[in-house]
């Protein structure tokens, strides 16, 4: 409790409030923008929270996190170009409210479904973080393997695409993960004399090269619809009471769904706002409005992917395993300043965590009047020409590569990671498994070699633990699920195609 | 070409390359009982069968009738251009990269914002190379002077 007050103090004695406030305004635009996800534009910010103080840092990225779900909506209701994967249900009311001259209206009924989902994630965060990291006290070095290894199956069985892939996509990571120095013996391993690989690939400049370059070439690679936003005097209006005693069902039934998801691991805000989408038609006394400009339509999945997106930052926080690309990002804030987030943090430093979370509620507070402030520019942004956003990030991206080593080497592994995103995008290959494999890469061998030491090389020691051989057995059970899911997926299609036939 | 089955032949192959670049891991007098090379050997080996397994399945199921893989996105829908046209890209930053020291910061970001619009079309007139400029130099504000991150002068900054 202490900590928490001590928080709430410390938003007139350091920079959380403007940090939260910057945060928001720059996920509203990049979430506003089209192809550009919560995790690009987070993953643009991380060279510049090198120099910040840890609190400052973290506040700015989670605030950016919180934006980009919300900024979403604006193309996806405008031009019926959603700017997030998340934000794909709430273009299917909100463009047709946009058609009937209401897109005031189906923004601002977006605004306040998003202010309600991040409250309500934000509140599960905090309720849930704190006792859920003190499990993890208990945690010994073959609890730490049993964990990395269950953190990376769930990734793996829930990515998209087939369960191979996912498999290769996470092997990718721990291999990328193993050049550098041993962690054990200090011995160097695939560094062929380079310095500047002894500590290690950067996780930070795979996930930037990955995200941010990988995401450029495919962009550039693809031709642009040339959608613009034409109508230049759309106000955001706040929703009228009549309006919001209508929407406050889908508000809650969203809300609801998006906790649900975020908990589940591998869920995501896309399938939340989906689902949200589905059962508040489905409990909607004018389920016949439903796809032809319903404001439950809109409210509801905005509602669910905010509350998944503050709720999918517990397992991050109380385990220090990301369950998103988002999420991984922001894992990447934390290890800029040498701290991982879970049970030891927790108690550590307290305050740093509570400061996030007040950073949160006042980014979520001035998400109101931030998005009034910046819908003309958000449009204006939305409207500015492939090539020179592109351009204009691509020229970012190496800027801030290049501000953390001063290291033109840097420039090249930035390079070379968005190669091997572009790679992994035309193969259809989920990235998240990747940057999990790489983050947890060094968790997972230091300490299965850790426990080999005290146990003198007995593999038996993993038997011995309990947690440990639950998590083990859960990762199992999440590998044979998703092998049995996609046998059974396998048989219907076929099924389907034979009825077809 | 099924695209699943290509992934999966070049994981195999990647596996046996990581395979054959462990092998010359040193051994230290201090190691533990797998050893530094240990847990490169065993990553390489599960992403060899993995690979294996994924070719395998992937012929299995092209043989049975499975329709070829595609990526849902319409972006690769032509795999010829896309590959040229990413690789424009990467050759305009390869250059950007060799060139950001020598050159200095501004003019090295102004020619990168330059050659990527360039490439995706936009025409060369004084309004681009204002905005190549202007970009640069706000960028040079916000690294350089804002953030007080040291950026290569160059050789203009030499001469100046």
């Amino acid at each position: 409790m202490d900590a928490i007050f001590t928080s709430f103090e410390m938003l007139g004695t350091t920079l959380i409030v403007p940090m939260a406030i910057l945060g928001m305004i720059w996920g509203i635009f990049g979430g506003a923008l089209p192809g550009i996800s919560p995790s690009i534009t987070m993953a643009l910010l991380l060279p510049f929270t090198y120099t910040m103080d840890p609190i400052s840092a973290l506040v700015l990225l989670t605030s950016t996190y919180v934006g980009a779900e919300y900024g979403g909506s604006i193309p996806a209701i405008l031009i019926r170009t959603p700017g997030t994967n998340a934000s794909a249900a709430t273009m299917i009311d909100g463009y047709e409210m946009k058609k009937k001259g209401k897109a005031g209206e189906a923004l601002g009924i977006s605004l306040q479904a998003s202010s309600i989902g991040n409250f309500i994630g934000i509140f599960c965060v905090i309720l849930l973080t704190g006792p859920l990291s003190q499990l993890a006290l208990a945690f010994r070095p073959t609890t730490y393997f049993a964990l990395g290894i269950l953190g990376l199956s769930v990734i793996v069985s829930v990515s998209e695409g087939t369960l191979f892939k996912g498999l290769l996509a996470a092997l990718i990571g721990l291999i990328i993960a193993t050049i550098g120095t041993d962690p054990v013996t200090g011995v160097g391993r695939f560094t062929y004399g380079n310095a500047d690989l002894l500590t290690g690939v950067p996780i930070i400049l795979v996930m930037v090269g990955l995200f941010a370059v990988g995401e450029i070439l495919e962009q550039i690679a693809t031709r642009s619809d040339g959608s613009v936003v034409t109508d230049r005097v759309t106000r955001l209006k706040w929703p009228t009471w009549a309006i919001q005693k209508k929407t406050a069902k889908a508000n809650f039934i969203g809300s609801a769904i998006g906790v649900f998801c975020g908990i589940m691991p591998g869920a995501g805000g896309t399938v939340a706002s989906f689902m949200a989408y589905a059962e508040a038609r489905r409990f909607s006394r004018t389920p016949q409005e439903f796809g032809k400009g319903s404001t439950e339509g809109v409210a509801a999945p905005e509602a669910a992917n905010n509350a998944d997106a503050g709720v999918g930052l517990i397992p991050l926080l109380s385990f220090g395993i990301p369950a998103s690309n988002s999420t991984a990002v922001l894992l990447g804030g934390f290890l800029i300043h040498g701290l991982i987030p879970g049970p030891v943090l927790f108690s550590k430093d307290p305050t740093l965590l509570y400061g996030m979370f007040s950073g949160l509620l006042v980014a979520s507070l001035a998400l109101i009047p931030a998005a009034f402030l910046t819908l003309s520019a958000s449009i204006w942004l939305v409207n500015r020409p492939k090539p020179y956003l592109m351009a204009f990030i691509g020229a970012l991206v190496f800027s801030g590569a290049y501000s953390i080593n001063n290291s033109v080497f840097d420039l090249g592994l930035v390079l070379a990671a968005g190669v091997l995103g572009f790679g992994m995008r035309f193969f259809g290959m989920p990235m998240l498994p990747t940057i999990l494999g790489l983050v947890l890469g060094y968790m997972i061998e230091a300490n299965y070699r850790r426990s080999l030491v005290i146990s003198g090389g007995d593999n038996s020691i993993f038997l011995e633990d309990p947690i440990a051989v639950a998590f083990l057995g859960f990762a199992a059970l999440f590998l044979v699920g998703s092998i049995i899911r996609e046998v059974r997926d396998r048989k219907k299609k076929n099924r389907d195609m034979g009825v077809a036939a | 070409m099924d695209r699943d089955l290509i992934s999966g032949l070049i994981g195999f192959a990647l596996a046996l390359v990581y395979l054959f670049a462990a092998a010359d891991i040193p051994t230290s007098a201090l190691g533990d009982s797998v050893g530094a090379a240990g847990f490169p050997h065993m990553l390489g080996y599960t992403m060899a069968a993995v690979s294996a397994l994924f070719v395998a399945y992937r012929l299995w199921m092209l043989r049975a009738g499975a329709p070829r893989a595609v990526p849902s996105d319409d972006v690769f829908a032509q795999p010829a251009r896309a590959f040229a046209s990413a690789a424009g890209t990467v050759a305009i930053c390869a250059l950007f990269i060799l060139i950001f020291e020598p050159l200095g910061y501004l003019p090295a970001i102004a020619l990168l914002i330059l050659g990527l619009c360039l490439y995706q079309g936009v025409r060369l007139d004084l309004r681009l190379v204002a905005i190549a400029v202007g970009g640069s130099f706000a960028l040079w504000l916000l690294f350089a002077q804002l953030l007080a991150v040291r950026m290569p002068a160059g050789i203009f900054g030499e001469l100046i």
